[in-house]
């Protein structure tokens, strides 16, 4: 067993105006085949059964390794974007996405890394079990999520997904371990039906945070455009944690959701989100008058 | 129409009490013909040598069509995910889900089986013309629905009032009005209580508002049934379903039969027995009251029952018209619910559910249905179901086969299941084993016989309906009993399904799709008393209703293809 690494180039021939169903392209697929067999894995473009050769120049050594950890695609060309189910299930390994990325990219991913250099869409890393992926650009809906009426929890297991961008609407719904860690601002409901694992947002954060969470942590450092009815006020902490990071400043800890008799916490800046707690002050007063 | 002919196979018709004889089939102008009839110029010839021959199956309990199964697709589609197949037209529409799948799984996923005959089970009047719509759109088989009218308000008036001629009546013109085919009763008057806030009625608590009893309500019923001669008896998921205890109200209604019984034969159906055979106290202390089941059935010649299996270890959606018993599945699950009411005829729920086999309670439920059908003596009065989809997906009638014909399949499923359980059940000292024959009868010929259309359904003689399915299993070579797996592997796909004489399914592959009809029956009720019930309706409505009666009559016209069964009744 080699413990080089091979890396294969994947460039897209023409500009696809279909979505490509790329969920053959991992490096357990390619891990100790000869390259003319790795060119004849089937993909799908958009309803038609195809090869890997018919839409992608595929280049890289006469042989894989058999490792997968030792295998690292490259993903280039134009119009990346229409790929879809990249890394579905991957053991090992690692993904280069020089571009965007579709949809359901790591679904049910187990292990290794996906790096995306442009933007992500939507259920990325949706189910996920271990392993890394970061985007360089932003990202969409549904990140680490369960799929739509599936029980809470059954979202994203484990690992880790970093956003160095914006990042849509229901981060982490269902999440049950795990990190996600958004470096600029998300959308509404984040960390929906979550029971366990961790979300810091270092920027803004929409409405409906943590709705319905049983477990978890959610960190906001930025503004949050507000707190469910649902959340019990707990404290006001000196810092908060998430991964090893420490942020030394003022937390205003929120405990809930209160529907579903939750024990999920959410830190919010105090400093930034100041007026929130206006309107509990103002039950004090009143409670102190009478 | 094109002409077959099947040689050499192992034909099983038990109504023509043929087991397993190595005999010829012919097939001409959509009926089964005498084999010297077939021009072998023309005829396709299909070699079964080595394979075995059945009429095609009929199921009498599945939820396939309705309101309510359409609000199952809606609230699951966790159900649907990575399911799909797509088309491949002309032959095959595309299909989707597993526990509640759309129109075109449904009907080729029976078709695949060898099943070709279904019954919707439980339709309320007014969402009657949503359940037929979707019986037009299922292919492959043919069908037909059943009607609930057990929290009736006008047949619960019609009860209290006492006039029986008129109660029938009005049953037979309710049932060729919304196109049924027989009478259902869910958990008798429990939705009207359940309208008022109460969880569920006794046999002999009174119904709130009137004053009767569900044991009365049954009663009147069936003898509604059996003054019109319907062709199937009163279809009667017992009070208090899901509640542990209640065996004891299963075998009550059973005693109920012989009351109303106007010949020597089954006038009621008692369906998903499973469900309602459940000894003990609480979930904590459930025994499986399965035996004392199979005892009353064994003593008594006027009820049928079907099994309602659950399949550890497969997703079931369950949906009933027993709104309270969703209503306690919803707390114990506190997952996702759905209820819904319809006016002036019932309620209904659904929630998703999961039998696990680790599990002590649903290990002994698994051994219920399972018990019942081995310690019958009779087995022309069983049925194979699993209720599909509250006990599991149709797709794994297999599944069940395999247990019944083998005690090996038993014993291996036994080992992963809850032990504890397992040790309270009668079900490891049973050293019964179906054989292929006992199959052709629960899933072929009995079901015909209750349905009423064992003339033309259900068996391969002359004359009959060229519905024919072929197994690619030697029952000469593989031992049944051992090679449980081959058992499997034949019925899940069939080698050849024949619907009215064309060829629909070829070697588990569907080849063609074809639409079957729609079976509704026509009470020929009196003149004067059918003008004074349309009358009675007419005002009752007024009262009741938010539509008008007209709104509510489906035209023949609004089946896609259908099939009128006269009855001639005993009224007046």
């Amino acid at each position: 067993m080699s413990q080089e690494k091979a890396t294969f180039y994947l460039k897209l021939k023409v500009r696809p105006i279909v979505p490509l169903d790329c969920r053959t392209i991992r490096p357990d697929n390619f891990a100790g085949k000869s390259i003319n067999d790795i060119r004849n894995l089937r993909i799908y473009e958009g309803g038609r059964r195809t090869v890997l050769e018919e839409v992608f120049d595929v280049e890289g050594p006469a042989t894989a390794p058999s490792d997968v950890n030792a295998i690292e695609l490259v993903i280039m060309g134009e119009g990346t974007r229409k790929i879809r189910y990249l890394g579905y299930k991957m053991t090992g390994g690692k993904i280069i996405v020089k571009g965007d990325v579709g949809p359901l990219t790591g679904y049910k991913m187990a292990n290794g890394t996906i790096v995306i250099e442009g933007n992500a869409g939507s259920w990325l890393g949706a189910k996920m079990k271990n392993g890394l992926i970061e985007v360089h650009g932003d990202a969409g809906d549904f990140i680490g999520a369960k799929f739509q009426g599936e029980k809470p929890g059954r979202g994203m297991k484990g690992g880790m997904i970093v956003i160095h961008g914006n990042a849509g609407s229901n981060i982490g719904a269902g999440m049950k371990k795990g990190a996600i860690i958004i470096e600029r601002n998300a959308g509404n409901s984040v960390g929906a039906y979550m029971i366990g694992g961790s979300i810091l947002v270092q920027g803004n954060c929409g409405s409906f945070t943590g709705a319905r969470m049983t477990g978890g942590k959610i960190v906001v450092n930025g503004i949050i455009d507000g707190i469910l009815p649902s959340f019990y006020v707990d404290s006001i902490v000196g810092a908060a944690k998430v991964k090893g990071r420490v942020f030394k400043k003022s937390f205003m800890l929120f405990i809930g959701d209160a529907l579903v008799n939750g024990r999920g916490m959410l830190f919010v800046a105090y400093e930034e989100n100041k007026t929130l707690l206006e309107p509990y002050k103002k039950l004090i007063e009143e409670v102190e008058i009478t | 129409m094109s002409q077959i002919l099947i040689k050499n196979g192992y034909v099983y018709d038990p109504l023509n009490n043929v087991k397993g004889d190595v005999m010829d089939i012919g097939v001409k102008n959509g009926k089964i013909v005498d084999p010297s009839e077939i021009d072998l110029r023309q005829a396709i010839v299909i070699d079964a040598k080595g394979k075995i021959v059945m009429p095609g199956g009929i199921d009498i309990h599945s939820h396939i069509a309705g309101p309510k199964v359409n609000t199952g697709r809606l609230i699951r589609p966790e159900d649907h995910y990575l399911t799909n197949i797509p088309h491949r037209l002309p032959e095959r529409r595309a299909q989707t889900g597993r526990t509640v799948p759309n129109v075109f799984k449904i009907g080729y996923g029976y078709a695949e089986m060898g099943y070709t005959f279904v019954a919707e089970p439980a339709s309320p009047p007014l969402k009657t013309r949503h359940t037929h719509e979707e019986l037009n759109a299922i292919p492959m088989i043919d069908k037909l629905t059943y009607i609930i009218v057990d929290s009736y308000w006008i047949v619960l008036d019609l009860i209290q009032e006492g006039d029986k001629d008129r109660l029938a009546a009005f049953l037979g013109w309710l049932l060729y009005t919304t196109k049924g085919y027989a009478l259902k009763l869910v958990d008798p008057c429990s939705d009207v209580a359940w309208i008022l806030g109460k969880k569920g009625l006794d046999l002999d608590e009174q119904v709130p508002g009137y004053n009767i009893t569900p044991r009365d309500v049954i009663k009147a019923i069936g003898e509604a049934s059996q003054a019109l001669n319907l062709p199937h008896p009163i279809h009667v998921h017992c009070n208090k379903l899901g509640h542990p205890g209640n065996y004891i109200i299963t075998i009550n209604t059973m005693n109920l039969a012989k009351d109303f019984a106007r010949r020597e034969e089954v006038s009621m159906h008692i369906t998903h027995v499973q469900f309602t055979g459940y000894k003990g106290d609480s979930w904590t202390t459930l025994e499986s009251g399965g035996e004392d089941i199979a005892k009353t059935l064994n003593k008594t010649i006027y009820v049928s029952l079907d099994m309602g299996q659950i399949i550890p270890g497969a997703p079931a959606t369950t949906m009933t018209g027993d709104a309270p018993f969703e209503y306690i599945l919803y707390h114990l699950t506190r997952w996702k619910w759905c209820f819904a009411d319809v006016e002036a005829e019932g309620a209904a729920g659904i929630v998703p559910y999961r039998y696990r086999k680790k599990n002590y309670v649903n290990t002994i439920q698994w051994t219920i249905g399972l018990e019942v059908m081995l310690l019958a003596k009779n087995l022309w009065r069983v049925y194979l179901t699993t209720d599909h989809p509250n006990g599991g997906p149709f797709t794994e009638y297999p599944k069940v086969i395999s247990w019944l014909v083998s005690k090996k399949a038993r014993e291996d499923m036994m080992k992963g299941m809850s032990q504890r359980a397992v040790k309270k059940t009668a079900l490891p000292a049973i050293d019964r084993e179906l054989t292929l024959y006992d199959i052709a009868i629960i899933t072929r010929a009995s079901p015909a016989k209750l349905l009423g259309i064992e003339k033309e359904k259900g068996h391969l003689g002359i004359g009959a309906d060229a519905d024919i399915v072929i197994y690619d299993l030697d029952p000469t070579k593989v031992d049944i009993s051992k090679d449980y797996e081959k058992v499997i592997r034949a019925f899940r796909r069939a080698y050849y399904t024949i619907k009215d004489g064309e060829i629909i399914v070829k070697e588990g592959e569907i080849i063609k799709t074809v639409y079957g009809r729609t079976y509704y029956v026509n009470p020929e009720i009196p003149e004067d008393l059918r003008n004074d019930i349309e009358k009675y309706a007419k005002e009752k409505f007024k009262q009741y209703y938010s539509v008008s009666l007209d709104r509510y009559i489906i035209d023949v016209s609004e089946l896609k293809k259908s099939k009128e069964i006269k009855v001639k009744t005993m009224l007046r």
